[in-house]
């Protein structure tokens, strides 16, 4: 406990000490085969691990089909995606959740773990309260990092207000996939204009094949690719990140 | 679907303050871009929609078959709309487990993959789980549950699937001479499966071929079809003779042997493997002759799968690296990651219709060979066929970025007239937006702004749900074009959002939503009148909203009347916040073009990285709505009416304190001043928000202490 509340002690202003080993740039290896034997230096991989599907009461494990291959010192963040249809959110569901995202921990090397889970407005207190029990099995000075659709960094602050401070280390904004909101989003970045949600303050998420958002303060970069990484791909990106 | 059409309608009540208008705004188009546009029945049938690049392979090869002039017969049509190849990988294991409890068997952990790369691989694949359980509810049915040979049978089988264990004591048990003879040849096969997911290879062959080789054992052809999959699988063995052509004549008897018909399909996919190790290069030529050979039958249906799964190995494909793709392989790369240059050098080579369609995919309005092949396309298109449709929209596309908008608008008009229009979403709303572009009257405005919702774009479940994509839905309008809708909110007045409703051109399936939208635009606005006006449509259009309608028209104070607007409005979430809006509009999962808007204040020059194709045949319409019936003076009051609409939350509150003011002592000013502050919690915000709530939430602890309300909202949220 005494460790866990030292941990989140930095709170908003400063980046949780859990993210202090994640390297600034880190690569989301999803779900294709992810040769990444020619990455060199500082830089981390977060893995799709599997995706669990919570659909009415029921709740469908579908794990990562393919390889991933690493440097050995690579640092490995494992990420579980989460989709719902119709799910009932049930006690069950959020215990099949807790299941999985542990055995992902099991992995080799596996030193962070992130969720990936768009959760809509009837859904958050459901996730809020699973990442809070998520945070308990965890090893305590284990990074937890979410994933977060632009619009709840810019207008909302619903993670912070659910109590996720502390809990979550860091909600990663998508500034990638933004649909229709795209144009204005990135125009406020452009125009210097600051992601509200204290969680999001030091990360973003941006992808290969759109235009690089240029949010202020960034200390961290994840980066998708559309399919099997190459060493161009990621040259070329490594060279255009800030 | 309900909740459908209503998230579309949701941005017409758009609340913000901060965002930027002008008067020319650019519009959206819904376009699926990973399942085929309209039906699959259509697709492999040949009646195709938009081709769209990133399309499954299998949806690719049918389109390329068609544009080819290869088609596909009746038998391949069925075979393609037949079950998949690969079934729901969870079936088996659910079928086990059920089978088991059949059983009488108490549950049991069965782990079914091992973790190698930190992926799953599979060892106890879905075929093997059915099987088992097929053939306990078969053993159950001849021996009876809780018999000695079930009870064995099932023990061995629990032996079978805990293969990660190695000692021989964890083996399936011998049988025994009092069992059935049944049971017996079951427990040779349950021998040598044990051996097999345990990868005591040497052992495992030996006990399949024992079992291939009697002929009296059911179990004869599944050996046959176990020893050409360790082939597969693993090579040669050491210290085994199992080569690749053993394998493939225990496939070829196998084959032949019509008592095991259900084998067959997957025999011949293994053979292809099997045929694939043994010389990649023979293997990718047949398998190109196959896809471009017209009447396959439904073998067509593993050659498809064969391409899938070469497609799926490319970067990791030994056998076949520095191998130039050829034939429709060709064609597919050349769509999802090809050049300009290079389709432009595959049509001089081969100027035919695959090649032409590569080429519009990606022909550029400025490009000197652009009217050379604008005409090329008219004339591929003069009558419907598979290519009418996409070069129809490559076409419009073109001329709409050459700003030929007249042309563009005659063709869209031919466009629209075809029969087939009703079965392709996609390209309908399309062609639709060409002609909303340029409505210059509510009516033509009414008449174009409705879109059909086009299912759901498979390759970008992440933030979609499975939408029911019936035949009905793709040819009912469910949707207003988005760019429709932020011109209605950003720039018309209320009178003509009542013009709208009223055109007979106006969809009327849409209207419910419409009038449920102005009806509350007007209570923000403070236009009883208007309000009044719509009472009796809103309450025909939402039955469960009449009652509440009818206390609100019967108030005879008029602020009681606001109260009971406010509270109705709260009540039935009437007023969408603008966060829920943005999810939902992921949750459709349509896809929303790829849009350049008016320049951006701030430069982010540069070119989209090129990186694959993942982004391809998202839409690139740049059309401009500035419809001439929205005039300076008309735009100016909409501009107005935007501006007044504050966040809900500053709403809310707004609406509570000004009526406990005015009325402290009645009932409602509590349960107003109460929902206000629960607003807080998720109702999207603006600057004046903060202070609102505050007031809201002190006022109503001050005045209403005990009220239910002020039991209900005891803390507010604040940033």
């Amino acid at each position: 406990m005494g460790l866990a509340l030292l941990l989140a002690l930095p709170g908003c202003r400063r980046e949780s000490v859990r993210l202090h080993e994640v390297p600034s740039r880190v690569l989301w290896a999803w779900e294709s085969p992810q040769d990444l034997r020619f990455l060199k230096g500082d830089v981390g991989v977060a893995f799709l691990g599997g995706e669990l599907h919570l659909e009415g009461q029921g709740a469908r494990w579908v794990a990562r089909r393919n390889p991933l291959l690493v440097p050995p010192e690579t640092h490995l963040m494992a990420v579980i995606r989460v989709e719902t249809h119709g799910a009932e959110l049930t006690a069950d569901q959020a215990e099949a959740f807790l299941d999985r995202a542990v055995g992902l921990l099991k992995l080799p090397r596996v030193k962070g773990l992130q969720v990936d889970f768009d959760a809509r407005d009837s859904e958050r207190a459901f996730y809020a309260d699973a990442l809070k029990k998520l945070r308990e099995r965890m090893p305590a000075d284990m990074p937890l990092s979410i994933t977060a659709l632009a619009s709840w960094c810019l207008d909302d602050g619903w993670i912070s207000q659910a109590g996720l401070s502390g809990i979550v280390d860091e909600a990663v904004p998508m500034l990638f996939r933004m649909g229709p909101e795209e144009a204005r989003i990135r125009s406020r970045l452009a125009r210097g204009e600051a992601l509200k949600e204290p969680l999001a303050r030091f990360s973003a998420g941006v992808s290969t094949d759109e235009r690089l958002p240029r949010p202020r303060g960034r200390r961290r970069y994840y980066v998708f690719h559309p399919g099997s990484w190459t060493v161009d791909a990621w040259d070329r990106i490594a060279r255009d990140l800030p | 679907m309900i909740r459908r059409a209503w998230s579309a309608f949701l941005v017409l009540l758009l609340f913000t303050t901060a965002w930027p208008c002008g008067p020319i705004v650019p519009t959206l188009n819904l376009v699926v871009s990973r399942i085929p546009d309209g039906s699959r029945e259509d697709w492999v049938a040949g009646r195709m929609g938009l081709l769209q690049p990133m399309l499954s392979t299998t949806d690719l090869v049918v389109a390329w078959r068609w544009l080819a002039g290869v088609g596909l017969d009746a038998t391949e049509q069925k075979a393609l709309l037949g079950p998949a190849l690969i079934g729901d990988p969870e079936s088996g294991f659910l079928a086990w487990t059920q089978a088991r409890a059949e059983a009488g068997a108490p549950p049991r952990e069965l782990k079914t993959a091992r973790v190698e790369d930190y992926r799953e691989l599979p060892v106890v694949g879905d075929h093997a789980l059915t099987l088992a359980a097929r053939t306990l509810r078969e053993r159950i049915k001849t021996f009876g549950k809780g018999s000695v040979a079930v009870r064995s049978w099932l023990a061995a089988q629990d032996r079978v699937f805990t293969w990660e264990g190695k000692g021989a004591e964890l083996l399936p048990e011998a049988t025994t001479a009092s069992l059935p003879l049944l049971i017996q040849q079951d427990r040779g096969y349950q021998l040598a499966a044990a051996r097999f997911y345990r990868e005591d290879y040497p052992e495992a062959v030996e006990a399949f071929r024992a079992v291939a080789e009697d002929g009296a054992s059911p179990w004869r052809g599944w050996a046959r079809y176990a020893l050409a999959r360790i082939h597969a699988k693993v090579g040669s063995i050491a210290g085994c003779d199992l080569d690749a052509e053993q394998a493939l004549a225990h496939l070829a008897k196998l084959q032949a042997d019509p008592a095991f018909a259900e084998l067959h399909a997957d025999a011949a996919a293994l053979e292809n493997r099997i045929r694939f190790l043994q010389d990649p290069q023979v293997f990718y030529a047949r398998l190109l002759q196959n896809l471009g050979a017209k009447h396959r039958g439904a073998a067509l249906l593993q050659d498809m799968e064969d391409l899938r799964w070469l497609r799926v190995l490319e970067p990791w494909t030994e056998g076949l690296k520095g191998t130039k793709p050829a034939g429709v392989h060709a064609w597919i790369h050349l769509l999802q990651d090809g050049t300009l240059d290079e389709a432009l050098a595959a049509y001089d080579a081969a100027p035919d219709l695959p090649n032409l369609v590569a080429v519009m995919l990606v022909l550029p309005k400025e490009h000197p060979r652009a009217e050379a092949f604008l005409k090329l396309a008219q004339q591929a298109s003069l009558k419907p066929g598979p290519v009418y449709a996409t070069l129809v929209s490559h076409r419009l596309r073109i001329l709409v970025a050459q700003n030929r908008m007249k042309a563009a608008e005659a063709l869209a008009d031919e466009a629209l007239a075809q029969p087939d229009v009703a079965r392709w979403p996609s390209a309908f709303n399309l062609w639709s937006s060409i002609k909303l572009a340029q409505a210059q009257d509510v009516d033509a405005f009414a008449a174009h702004l409705g879109r059909r919702l086009a299912s759901i774009d498979d390759g970008w479940t992440d933030w979609s749900e499975h939408l029911d994509d019936s035949q009905d839905d793709r040819r009912t309008l469910k949707a207003l074009d988005p760019m429709a809708v932020s011109l209605l909110n950003e720039h018309m007045p209320l009178g003509q959002w009542e013009a709208l409703l009223a055109s007979p051109r106006f969809p009327a399936e849409l209207k419910p939503e419409l009038v449920e939208a102005l009806w509350t635009r007007a209570a923000v606005l403070d236009r009883e009148e208007v309000m009044l006006r719509h009472r009796a449509a809103l309450a025909k259009a939402r039955p469960k909203l009449a009652k509440e309608l009818e206390a609100w028209a019967a108030e005879k104070s008029p602020a009681r009347r606001k109260a009971r607007a406010y509270l109705l409005i709260w009540e039935h979430r009437l007023w969408p916040k603008l966060l829920t809006f943005r999810e939902e509009a992921f949750q459709f999962g349509t896809i929303f073009a790829r849009w350049e808007g008016p320049p951006e204040p701030a430069p982010d020059p540069g070119p989209i990285p090129s990186s694959g194709g993942e982004d391809r045949g998202l839409w690139d319409y740049r059309l401009t709505l500035a419809p001439a019936f929205l005039d300076t003076a008309a735009d100016r009051e909409g501009t107005a009416d935007f501006a007044r609409i504050p966040a809900p939350l500053t709403w809310f509150c707004e609406q509570a304190l000004i009526f406990a003011h005015a009325m402290p002592n009645d009932p409602l000013a509590s349960e107003a001043l109460s929902r206000a502050v629960r607003s807080s919690r998720n109702g999207n915000r603006d600057a004046r928000s903060a202070e609102l709530v505050v007031k809201a939430f002190r006022l109503l602890h001050r005045k209403y202490p005990d009220s239910p309300g002020a039991k209900a909202a005891k803390i507010y949220h604040q940033r």
